[in-house]
């Protein structure tokens, strides 16, 4: 077929053949032709028979018969104009990976893994759309757009639940999915300015603001736990513990205990004496701690010392550990006076 | 999960296709017979729908 030697050799058509998913169909007594030509029907018995199908199957050209010369690249570089965004084999794996797990967790009511994985996708784009008609990328825009009405409907439970006058006690899973909502809303650009407004009237009373900050930290936790990226996973583990630490003898601490001990049973955090550390912690101020060259900085308070390793509770809630040998002297000063 | 592991089973057989598919216009032949499962026309479809890209269709007589 002169097509196919021409496609094969002429390096004009270089450039499209990775834009294509090239296949040739044999004619002569074939079931898939058979069934190919009555699903894209085509006048003319010319040979060969050309078609252009975009990824969702709508086809963008057909026509009977070789295009000489300059016909089939424009035909093709019109094609590649309406066939949109196309992604690597890698991207592809990615993107349907992260759609698969946010419709899971979407189907099974668990709107922060959903929104956790769907945002994983900004990377790519923005997933309302991926300008792609590849097929996770137009199920990644149903899924947004399903993820909004779910929250927006958790939202407004909440809210009627908080305001139910039979429920006099407060608890910290009527908060949760408020918190959840906000965060979720913090993920994606366009709905940024939606967040604050979710908890914004709660936050003015006084009596929901503990259970705000205890909701709004674990929500913190749940959300590194669920990344698909392995440095925020693995920050996970040290902002349960933060929530343990921070709010001891509370359900708070309780479910962050829980939480922890499910993704990481051996975590060196489930042994720590809550009680013991939360009541050292509130001694001790927070400060700017530094490296021997000056290099790294970071404002923490101390919350133990021991075999010569520091454990710091950063700002951001997060728990790191530290050689006290790279620590500059004015820290290390700060040590001995806080061991006396 | 049976259809995760088994869509996820469907793409990583369409992503190896795809270096028999598409080193510069090389062109998968849908033979007569046997037709090898899935058949080609459908892992070119599964391609097409994983990556995006859209499929370049020549139909003719086997030369």
């Amino acid at each position: 077929m002169a097509l196919l030697d021409r496609l094969q050799n002429d390096r004009s058509l270089s450039a499209f053949a990775r834009q294509f998913v090239s296949l040739k169909i044999v004619t002569d007594n074939n079931a898939e032709w058979r069934q190919w030509s009555r699903q894209y029907p085509m006048t003319g018995n010319a040979i060969p028979q050309l078609y252009v199908v975009r990824a969702d199957g709508e086809q963008l050209y057909g026509g009977a018969g070789s295009l000489p010369g300059d016909a089939l690249p424009q035909m093709l570089l019109a094609s590649v104009k309406r066939a949109g965004r196309f992604f690597t084999e890698e991207q592809a794996k990615f993107l349907y990976e992260s759609v698969e797990a946010s419709e899971q967790s979407l189907m099974s009511g668990n709107l922060l893994v959903a929104g956790v994985r769907l945002a994983d996708l900004l990377s790519l784009g923005s997933p309302s759309d991926l300008q792609s008609y590849a097929a996770s990328a137009l199920k990644a825009s149903e899924l947004h757009q399903e993820l909004r009405l779910q929250i927006e409907e958790a939202v407004n439970e909440a809210n009627d639940d908080l305001q139910n006058p039979e429920n006099v006690e407060l608890s910290i899973q009527q908060i949760i999915p408020l918190c959840e909502a906000e965060a979720i809303y913090e993920m994606f650009p366009q709905w940024r300015a939606d967040a604050k407004e979710v908890t914004r009237e709660l936050g003015k009373e006084d009596r929901y603001k503990p259970l705000l900050d205890q909701a709004a930290d674990l929500v913190r936790a749940r959300v590194a736990a669920s990344s698909s990226q392995v440095r925020l996973r693995g920050r996970a583990p040290s902002l349960f513990a933060n929530v343990m630490r921070k709010y001891p003898d509370t359900k708070a601490a309780s479910m962050a205990r829980a939480e922890l001990l499910a993704i990481d049973p051996d975590s060196k955090w489930l042994d720590m004496n809550v009680a013991a550390n939360s009541a050292s912690i509130t001694m001790v101020e927070f400060r700017e701690w530094s490296t021997l060259d000056g290099n790294f900085r970071t404002t923490a308070k101390l919350l133990q010392q021991e075999s010569g390793k520091v454990q710091l509770l950063k700002d951001s809630g997060e728990i790191i550990s530290v050689d006290v040998r790279v620590l500059s002297q004015r820290d290390q000063l700060y040590l001995k006076e806080m061991k006396r | 999960m049976k259809s995760f592991i088994s869509g996820v089973i469907l793409l990583w057989a369409a992503l190896c296709t795809q270096s028999i598919l598409c080193t510069p216009f090389s062109v998968v032949h849908a033979q007569t017979v046997p037709s090898p499962q899935p058949s080609q026309v459908s892992q070119a479809l599964e391609l097409s729908k994983a990556t995006g890209r859209p499929i370049f269709v020549m139909a003719g007589r086997e030369t």
